[in-house]
């Protein structure tokens, strides 16, 4: 408790918190651009706190991540642009939300369950940092097969109004994953002699081409038909009694966002795919799910942001990494002389706690920020779609180029884009691609080490009791809906019978 | 859109095929359990059944219609065309100068009318992307040929 305070008074520092706003800010506008991702912001702002005080320069990058990571949902909310894959299911429901008119309380709810979300997460890793980060090293190969299979699963509830197309476009995505050289074994695959293929299609342009291109090819078309031209942003807010109703749901995901976060490799960006899941699960009105549901904005948010907190306990408590924004922050930790690890919070308490704290301010300000920039974020909406498509195709190509600054990610964010617009235009879904993506590679190399572990025997997927949970759950998952859905099939059937 | 779906199908199973006869060349080291083909062929083969499942659907009429006018899809596609050129000839003008006449000839195409606008907002995108993308996060934008 002596270190928490001594962590607070040294936080009350007017340059302290002025940077941690800074950081805040700029992540903001660094994670609501295409292409430019958390790490991306992390690591561009690296260099320049090599010359701050440990405390700043940390608490400086920690307001970067956090704050990208909020403002990847503004533009997946707004205009269906997801700024980073982790808020690719948060554009689901929060873009059919803007198309109603609902904006104001899509963001509303994406700011709350955000903060709500990551304030949670740090609070469990001020509490139970170190009893949790053993439970997470006992995720090996196989339970992170088991996890990546149980992502893989959700497919089926995302995939909308055709079972089938979701399912293919799924599988689609896991096989462009293949491509590149091969995990482990190191042979190049479909890569054509091309060294561009050779490590493999990157995640983010196929995203920004899917989501944001092919909506804006899409909206070419409707300024010609003259529909759909202006959204409209009706003055509803958010009430009391609908924010009751998410308390549950954002707990819950922000219980999966932390407990996800902490496990190594397993990345940030499958926890929202699985909240929202879970949020339909436990849902009552599983239809609304996909129109704009109020859970299916609060759920993805909620785990995006707890991430956060939960990527920071195995980096605090045992100096591993759990995704790449967390690999630079442990970079950022040993230029300024503090080694993560069971020894950092003996050697150096007052700063860890002083972080802690800062993680907290961070999500506050994350709070203020958000509610009060919701009526200039909506803004956007105003512009006629005749200037924003134009202006939207033109990010989408800066963006996937700033990446790498490659111009073949440029090329495949092109085709990408013009595959997407097709398949919305055919109605397959295009969530289910990226799901498969983000999820083909961790899926692949951890069932492939995991038979190398058992040599060959399939019993290691059977007799741990973690992977034997999340398999069991995983078949759940993709069958039920399916299941569901013939049961349905067969009693319209039989209805159809009698009346005739 | 029944033919929609069936051409959609059908070049997936084109595709699905073409990866799978690629698989043939994998090679397999010697220790490993499953090769470096075994997921891809997975894939494939599921890509497969799943496109003869939605072609038999759209024959048999049990999957959803698609509702969709096709009156307007010419202006996305050339949008799409729009897009391709610009990106050909960034290597030869450079960025900035493609950018602003992008720009303009889709803002034009979009019948934006307002002669301000038409020539400030190209060229505004441009001063945006420098200041923010070149300036401020060190991402060099290519130069063309001639640029």
């Amino acid at each position: 408790m002596n270190l928490l305070i001594q962590g607070l008074m040294n936080i009350l520092d007017l340059q302290v918190i002025l940077v941690l706003l800074i950081g805040i800010i700029s992540g903001i506008a660094i994670g609501s651009l295409p292409g430019l991702t958390a790490t991306m912001g992390v690591a561009l702002v690296l260099p320049i706190t090599f010359g701050m005080n440990p405390i700043t320069g940390i608490l400086l990058l920690i307001g970067v991540y956090f704050g990208s990571v909020y403002g990847g949902s503004l533009t997946a909310i707004l205009i269906n642009t997801p700024g980073t894959p982790a808020s690719a299911a948060t554009a689901m429901d929060g873009y059919e939300m803007s198309k109603k008119g609902l904006a104001h309380k899509a963001l509303t709810i994406s700011t709350l369950s955000s903060t709500i979300g990551g304030i949670l997460s740090v609070i469990v890793l001020i509490l139970v940092a170190p009893q949790l980060a053993n439970f997470a090293l006992k995720f090996s190969a196989p339970e992170s097969f088991a996890l990546a299979v149980f992502g893989i699963s959700i497919i089926s509830s995302i995939a909308g109004k055709s079972m089938t197309k979701g399912l293919m476009a799924g599988v689609l995505g896991l096989l462009v994953a293949t491509i590149g050289i091969d995990p482990m074994g190191g042979f190049p695959r479909f890569t054509f002699g091309s060294i561009n293929l050779a490590s493999g299609v990157n995640l983010i342009p196929v995203m920004i081409g899917l989501f944001a291109a092919s909506e804006a090819f899409k909206s070419m078309e409707d300024i010609f038909a003259k529909q759909n031209l202006a959204i409209k942003v009706e003055k509803v807010r958010l009430k009391w009694s609908e924010f009751k109703t998410l308390i549950v749901t954002i707990i819950r995901s922000a219980g999966i966002g932390t407990f996800i976060g902490m496990i190594p490799g397993a990345g940030g960006d499958i926890t929202s795919f699985i909240a929202y899941n879970e949020a339909k699960r436990f849902s009552k009105n599983k239809e609304e799910f996909g129109k704009g549901a109020m859970k299916g904005v609060a759920a993805p948010e909620a785990a995006n942001n707890s991430v956060t907190g939960g990527a920071m306990i195995p980096l605090l408590t045992l100096g591993i990494p759990g995704d790449a924004v967390t690999a630079v922050l442990l970079g950022a930790l040993m230029v300024q002389g503090l080694q993560p690890g069971p020894l950092l919070f003996t050697n150096n308490g007052p700063i860890v706690y002083t972080l802690f704290i800062g993680m907290l301010l961070a999500n506050l300000f994350i709070l203020i920020i958000g509610l009060l920039g919701i009526k200039y974020f909506i803004k956007i909406l105003s512009v006629p779609k005749a200037i924003l498509s134009p202006l939207i195709l033109v990010l989408c190509v800066v963006g996937s180029y700033a990446l790498n600054n490659n111009y073949f990610d440029v090329m495949v964010m092109f085709l990408a884009g013009v595959i997407g617009y097709f398949m919305v235009k055919l109605e397959f879904p295009v969530s289910p691609v990226i799901l498969g993506l983000i999820l083909g590679p961790i899926m692949e190399s951890n069932f492939r080490r995991s038979l190398l572990m058992s040599q060959g025997n399939l019993a290691v997927f059977y007799t741990r009791p973690i992977t034997l949970v999340l398999l069991i759950f995983a078949l759940v998952t993709l069958l039920g809906p399916i299941i569901s859905k013939l049961i349905k099939i067969s009693k319209g059937k039989e209805i159809i019978n009698e009346n005739n | 859109m029944k033919k929609g779906n069936i051409i959609a199908s059908i070049i997936v199973i084109i595709t699905s095929l073409f990866f799978y006869f690629n698989t043939m060349n994998f090679k397999k080291l010697d220790n490993q359990i499953i090769g470096a083909s075994f997921m891809p062929r997975f894939y494939t083969t599921l890509l497969v059944i799943l496109s003869i499942i939605l072609i038999i659907k759209n024959l048999s009429g049990s999957e959803n219609k698609v509702e969709n006018s096709k009156k307007y899809f010419r202006y996305s596609i050339i949008t799409m065309l729009f897009i391709l050129t610009y990106l050909i000839i960034i290597p030869v003008v450079g960025f900035y100068s493609s950018t602003i006449l992008l720009v303009f000839t889709l803002l034009y195409f979009a019948k934006l009318k307002n002669k301000v606008l038409l020539v400030s907002i190209p060229i505004g995108t441009s001063i945006f992307i420098f200041l923010f993308f070149q300036l401020a996060l060190n991402v060099i934008m290519p130069t063309g040929l001639i640029f």
